[in-house]
């Protein structure tokens, strides 16, 4: 019976409470204006979420419900519309909260302070010294246990991805140079942590296993890690508060690239067009990792930083551009549009493509998209081959470019193979 | 839907609130029940047919065993035993199916493998969902059986009544596990007065502190540590101590705020932590740490092996066998084994030392130091993915080791000030600070407005934070 003395306990403990006059009221009252106080504010300032409304649409509508049960059977149907209502309700929770005034409020003060001030990991960023802002998985990939270590069997094994579209544009006479982009906290671990070296840079675990394992599989990979090194005795190679490198850096890879591609592809013919840069301009812009702790307010809370930017422009002086006819194509992602793609906020024309174009004196085709680095160029071109858009045609070269983290956190979609033949 | 969230907090527990005190008393137990399984079902609706069987099983089980008379001690019919069978087997059977089916296949595929026999390997693609909580319910619903056939509760004749208990959302998922005589009365009649609802606010804001404040950074810290390819001993110790810190802020938190919820519908549930880390010895710890399943084990499986009653070997086997048992229910994993074997051992070798228990002999700082390092070291083996992983933390633990170039870059995130200041509160506040039930037995002005502070300051992190899990959502 000692549960029942448990129970009488726990009555007398709550039976015997004492308060100060006019503090139940107090405590009741505050619960219950916070509660409801913040879900009418919420209610009476929402510009998008009629919730009465989507509660009514979050379940199936009968006319759904029997359209499914006909198609898949009862079972299979059972599991689908589950997973559909659970998919509406997880999408609603987040909107609201997404969408509250108050968190808009509180967000950007409270980031500033929180991890401005006291360090503490926000929204995946993480403070470094110095000002400096570090994101949190691309962090992980290095200090964790090592991409080649961890159980691959969902999103991928790199290697063999990698091999596999070596492979298979070696069978349209075309090499594959591959690049992983080095994180900032690679090249700048003593922004994050005074412990860290800062004349090396810092790779994930597996960093050297996955470089030995292409090359003893033919795939050609330039680590541009030891050129940003170099390059950064000069001045930062990453923004401080932004995910991506500077123009400086950017142009250290670019010339990194384009020695790798002089040595290792030497049929390769040398170009003879005359890009140049283009004058400087400074442009000031709040970085990504700002942007994740400010949304809307980073320039308010002082988080904007400036670059010196050099567009690259044709000989004919008009600025530059992929070229589908080129016998380079650059597959990237975000650190290859970054400095290109005007609604990143740092400029236009500048980006790695067009630098690389004007070091190898010939034009570039470029297929870029921001995020998934894993796959999402592959699948473009892919794609793009299937619809008999043949991005591959008079191709000598692919440089695939994506940034380092990928290989921890991306899904490489063994699945995905380059058709056999252009339709 | 987790207690300290925008969803619950700002929507569920308004509604809750508002129907629970705006409709008709006799129509409260039903929508208590409909908001329960809203509450449950927002982690996937399936699941709530699974709660529905398993509730509908005991329910019928109690009115079998209400057709016979039950006095305590007396003897039972023939019926009265199959009802408690089926209980017991069809609540024992759900759990094992949904918590140890994959962990049953894993483990016999491992075992064949090694023998070479690949072949007769099971096919691993199907794999079950862990419904959310199953652990609390299934003990909770079988409980009420256990306690009808013993003669120490009333059958319940109500369904809705019997629902809104099995399902009741404070307590639902992560505890604690609350038996059915310890409310079987409350759900027949309770008050519901302006102290009580006080007193819960103040519990409310304590817990949502304790989660907020303390248990989330220490859990980032904890995280990044161990989920570190390596670390030098000085990280690994800071994160062990993150760890200890984080499971008990995150589970007390969510126990405080269950009760807290309880006491706005009037219910009062058990104290289910009573500062663990400051008991001298691990026979102590178990008294004081989650108290509601170490009790649950202890009436009904430790004395139904016979418990002490047998002989000192015996019940060193009992011992051993609650702790692994206690182990699995936590997971199926073979690192809970191996927890539950270390508590087990403990126990046994506290057990057999008596008064001569080093522990017993030392001063009180270095008991409760000891006793927390034990318990501390233990939870390596709670918090590591795999075994070979708490091994690996283990060795790092001890000295120097293999660290790779990225272990640099932690000291750059887990001593920023911010986890430094989380770190030392948690501290202070385990070894110094009252803690929920006693700040709050005597409420004056000063400490109300402590609670007050610490509700506006957690709301306004909740808000902003992103890291916010609660651990013990998936036992």
């Amino acid at each position: 019976m000692k549960a029942i003395d448990r129970e009488k306990q726990a009555e007398e403990e709550i039976g015997h409470t004492t308060f100060s006059r006019g503090v139940p009221l107090f405590l009741s009252t505050l619960l219950i204006a916070l509660i409801f106080g913040v879900f009418t504010l919420e209610r009476l300032q929402s510009d998008s979420v009629p919730l009465v409304d989507d509660l009514l649409h979050l379940a199936p509508s009968a006319h759904d419900i029997s359209d499914t049960v006909a198609r898949e059977g009862v079972r299979k149907s059972f599991f689908s519309l589950n997973r559909a209502l659970l998919g509406n309700m997880e999408r609603l929770a987040s909107d609201l909260e997404r969408s509250s005034p108050l968190r808009k409020t509180l967000l950007a003060p409270m980031n500033r302070y929180l991890t401005g001030y006291l360090g503490a990991q926000n929204a995946d960023v993480l403070r470094g010294r110095d000002g400096w802002l570090f994101y949190g998985p691309a962090v992980a990939h290095l200090t964790g246990p090592g991409f080649l270590s961890t159980d691959l069997t969902e999103r991928g094994d790199p290697v063999e991805v990698l091999t596999a579209f070596h492979e298979q544009l070696a069978a349209r006479g075309i090499k594959l140079v591959v690049a992983p982009l080095p994180v900032k906290a690679s090249i700048h671990p003593e922004h994050l942590s005074g412990g860290a070296p800062a004349d090396r840079a810092i790779q994930s675990a597996s960093h050297e296993a996955f470089l030995a394992a292409l090359d003893a599989r033919g795939v050609l990979a330039c680590d541009v890690s030891e050129a940003l090194i170099r390059a950064k005795a000069k001045g930062p190679v990453y923004l401080a508060r932004d995910s991506h490198w500077t123009p400086e850096g950017m142009h250290a890879a670019a010339e990194s690239l384009q020695a790798f591609l002089r040595e290792r592809v030497p049929e390769l013919p040398q170009g003879d067009m005359a890009y140049r840069a283009g004058t400087p301009q400074s442009i000031e812009h709040a970085g990504d990792l700002a942007v994740m702790l400010a949304p809307e307010d980073a320039a308010r809370y002082g988080m904007n930083e400036s670059i010196r930017h050099q567009a690259v422009e044709g000989p004919d002086g008009a600025p530059w551009a992929p070229d589908p006819s080129s016998k380079v194509l650059l597959l990237g992602d975000s650190f290859a549009n970054v400095f290109e793609l005007e609604g990143m906020g740092w400029g236009a024309h500048g980006g790695l493509a067009a630098w690389l174009s004007l070091l190898l004196r010939q034009p570039l085709d470029a297929i870029t998209q921001n995020g998934d680095g894993a796959h999402a160029t592959r699948q473009r071109l892919i794609q793009a081959l299937q619809r008999g858009e043949d991005r591959l045609a008079g191709k000598e070269v692919v440089v695939f470019v994506f940034a380092a983290r990928e290989l921890s956190l991306g899904d490489w979609k063994p699945e995905l193979a380059l058709p056999a033949e252009v339709r | 839907m987790v207690f300290s969230s925008h969803l619950f907090l700002f929507y569920f527990l308004p509604a809750a609130l508002l129907l629970y005190y705006g409709l008709p008393k006799w129509t409260r137990h039903f929508f208590l029940t409909v908001m329960s399984y809203i509450f449950y079902g927002w982690a996937n609706p399936s699941f709530v047919f699974l709660m529905l069987l398993s509730t509908l099983i005991d329910y019928c089980c109690g009115l079998l065993l209400g057709r016979d008379p039950i006095e305590p001690g007396g003897p039972r019919t023939r019926r009265q035993l199959a009802a408690l069978l089926v209980s017991v087997t069809s609540n024992l059977s759900l759990l094992a199916f949904f918590k140890y089916f994959n962990f049953g296949v894993d483990s016999y595929n491992q075992l064949i493998a090694a023998m070479g026999w690949e072949s007769a390997q099971w096919d691993t693609l199907l794999r079950i969902t862990l419904p959310l909580g199953i652990s609390f319910y299934t003990f909770q619903s079988m409980s009420y059986a256990i306690d009808v056939y013993r003669g120490e509760a009333k059958p319940v004749r109500n369904f809705i009544t019997f629902a809104c208990y099995v399902s009741m959302y404070p307590q639902l998922v992560a505890g604690p596990i609350v038996r059915f005589r310890e409310v079987a009365l409350q759900l027949e009649t309770r008050t519901h007065t302006l102290e009580k609802f006080g007193r819960g606010t103040a519990f409310f804001a304590l817990g949502l502190a304790k989660k907020v404040i303390l248990a989330n950074p220490c859990g980032n810290i904890a995280d990044q540590v161990f989920d570190a390819g390596s670390r030098s001993a000085l990280d690994a110790w800071y994160g062990l101590a993150a760890y200890s810190f984080q499971i008990y802020f995150d589970f007390s938190a969510y126990s405080d705020m269950a009760i807290a919820l309880g006491l706005m519908l009037g219910f009062v549930f058990p104290k289910n932590f009573d500062s663990p880390y400051r008991a001298r010895s691990i026979t102590e710890f178990w008294r004081r740490w989650h108290i509601s399943l170490s009790t649950f084990l202890r009436d009904y499986l430790y004395i139904a092996l016979g418990g002490n009653r047998r002989g000192t070997a015996r019940t060193y086997a009992n011992l051993m066998l609650v702790m692994l048992i206690g182990g699995l229910w936590h997971g199926a994993s073979w690192n809970f084994v191996v927890w539950g074997g270390i508590h087990g051992g403990m126990l046994a070798a506290e057990r057999a030392l008596g008064n001569r228990s080093p522990l017993r002999r030392l001063p009180a700082g270095v008991g409760m130091a000891i006793t927390f390092a034990i318990a501390s070291l233990a939870w390596v083996f709670f918090r590591a993915a795999t075994l070979p992983e708490a091994l690996v933390y283990l060795a790092n633990l001890s000295g120097p080791g293999t660290v790779q170039p990225g272990a640099a870059l932690l000291s750059g995130i887990v001593y920023q000030p911010y986890y430094l200041i989380s770190m030392a509160l948690a501290a202070g506040i385990t070894w110094s600070a009252p803690q929920t039930w006693d700040f709050t037995r005597h409420l004056t002005w000063p400490k109300t407005l402590w609670c007050a502070v610490l509700l506006l300051v957690s709301v306004a992190l909740l808000m902003t934070q992103s890291y916010n899990p609660f651990i013990y959502f998936i036992f």
